[in-house]
């Protein structure tokens, strides 16, 4: 499989707080869906935010896609790898769920109707056509999380990062949401699924990384 | 002392500074003004440079709003044009200035509440007779400021992420990204406001016509002191700057 996150001798600490990570060392693939697991504070989040950029880790390097983390603004981040929040309200903006989709990629210069032929694209993959015109903010929590990763998707990052993407969805949507996860890494797109709910992460994940008190304990690869 | 002041105190400073900054329009007065209220929040006890680094982005926003409001402010005095078309003025400039400093002030009075505990500031609300329910709201609203600028800069780093470059978005679609940061926010506000009610309710707010209290602030001669000097401080600089 081919590496697309390398990270070394991360370690990070909250402000005033005890040690988040520590000392960790890991590499994730692309094409392969990788399960992040531990208890509450474990450092599962965190790791996800230092991958993004959000949080600067204290001591050691990342590489995405062959180049120095450092190096890489969160915008250029954000280009390369795909996050959805545990809390999709976050990342909602804009005044219509079709309009979620296409407005980043015209601020980033794209044609608006290619912009929006690719939305409609996403919004039929992932069942929201139907609500293009709707505010997103109003939507139900399972639809928001879908908006998410539709809009995520819309910038065609390399590998995602999905924080707790099952929660709020009953089992018919957890199974879409697998069925989603599987096609993605079939696509090449490689994947970790950060979660608690152990029993979903071993039903679906190709790796379980299992993090307790911010050092990893486990890694099944 | 800074940390004593009662509330209420708090609440005619920034009445008065407010109040100020609308009534004069003299831009020397104004500016003066926006100095007056950085000094006061420091007396209170206020680390204006920490506050200054959190409210970053708010002041980039009021920065963007002043040089929106100079640009569209028409006047003879052309200072810059563009095919003929004149984009800065002497006025305009004045205009930018005087919005982003009445801005200021306005989060300035904000930073000044917040130094209060807010159930102490609908305490003293209550005791100069404001019905609770308005006391109660206004204390709300400030108590949510910190909350607000919290989810602005999240919203921020969320933009970024779906690979927005904010330094390299052309001037005219930065005021479109700023109606985007700003829709989320109006809408938890909403939401927010949703579920307070929802709680209040639930905890049988305003059940009963009267309230007792545990906490009664008194005001302490300096109170007096500070209050009386805001207030003859105010008539006396709105009637300098009127006359000048």
């Amino acid at each position: 499989m081919e590496s697309y996150i390398k990270l070394a001798g991360i370690t990070y600490a909250y402000p005033r707080s005890r040690f988040a990570l520590k000392n960790i060392d890991l590499s994730l693939n692309r094409g392969e869906i990788t399960g992040i697991t531990g208890e509450n504070g474990s450092g599962k989040t965190t790791l996800g935010k230092i991958i993004m950029g959000i949080l600067k880790p204290d001591s050691g390097s990342i590489e995405i896609d062959g180049v120095d983390g450092k190096a890489l603004k969160l915008c250029e981040r954000g280009g390369k790898i795909g996050y959805a929040f545990q809390n999709p309200d976050r990342q909602l903006f804009a005044a219509s769920v079709q309009d979620e989709i296409t407005f980043p990629l015209e601020i980033k210069g794209l044609d608006k109707k290619i912009a929006q032929e690719k939305a409609a694209v996403l919004l039929k993959r992932f069942e929201l056509n139907h609500l293009k015109d709707r505010v997103p903010m109003r939507l139900s929590r399972g639809e928001k999380q879908r908006l998410v990763l539709a809009a995520t998707l819309a910038q065609e990052p390399g590998f995602l990062i999905l924080d707790e993407p099952a929660t709020g969805l009953d089992r018919d949507r957890k199974k879409a949401l697998y069925q989603l996860m599987e096609e993605l890494a079939g696509e090449g797109i490689g994947l970790a699924v950060i979660s608690h709910d152990l029993q979903f992460i071993k039903d679906h994940a190709n790796r379980i990384i299992k993090l307790e008190n911010g050092e990893v304990v486990d890694d099944g690869c | 002392m800074a940390a004593r002041i009662d509330p209420r105190t708090k609440i005619v400073l920034v009445l008065c500074l407010t109040s100020m900054v609308l009534v004069v329009e003299n831009l020397a007065f104004v500016v003066g003004i926006g100095i007056i209220s950085i000094v006061c929040a420091l007396l209170l006890g206020v680390e204006v440079l920490m506050l200054i680094k959190r409210y970053r982005r708010i002041l980039i926003l009021i920065l963007t709003l002043s040089i929106v409001q100079s640009v569209f402010t028409p006047d003879t005095e052309v200072l810059f044009e563009i095919l003929g078309i004149p984009l800065l003025t002497a006025k305009g400039i004045a205009m930018g200035v005087k919005t982003f400093v009445r801005m200021l002030v306005i989060l300035t009075s904000g930073i000044i509440m917040s130094t209060s505990n807010y159930r102490e500031t609908i305490q003293g609300l209550i005791q100069w007779k404001v019905p609770y329910k308005i006391a109660f709201m206004t204390a709300l609203s400030l108590r949510f400021i910190p909350i607000f600028t919290e989810e602005f800069q999240d919203s921020m780093v969320a933009l970024q992420l779906k690979g927005v470059d904010f330094t390299k978005v052309p001037f005219g679609k930065k005021t479109q990204i700023y109606v985007y940061l700003i829709t989320p926010i109006i809408l938890s506000s909403l939401k927010h406001a949703e579920e307070i009610a929802i709680a209040m309710e639930s905890r049988a707010f305003g059940a009963y016509p009267n309230r007792v209290e545990y906490l009664v602030l008194k005001l302490k001669g300096y109170d007096y002191g500070v209050m009386i000097a805001a207030f003859l401080l105010s008539i006396i600089y709105v009637w300098v700057a009127l006359i000048i």
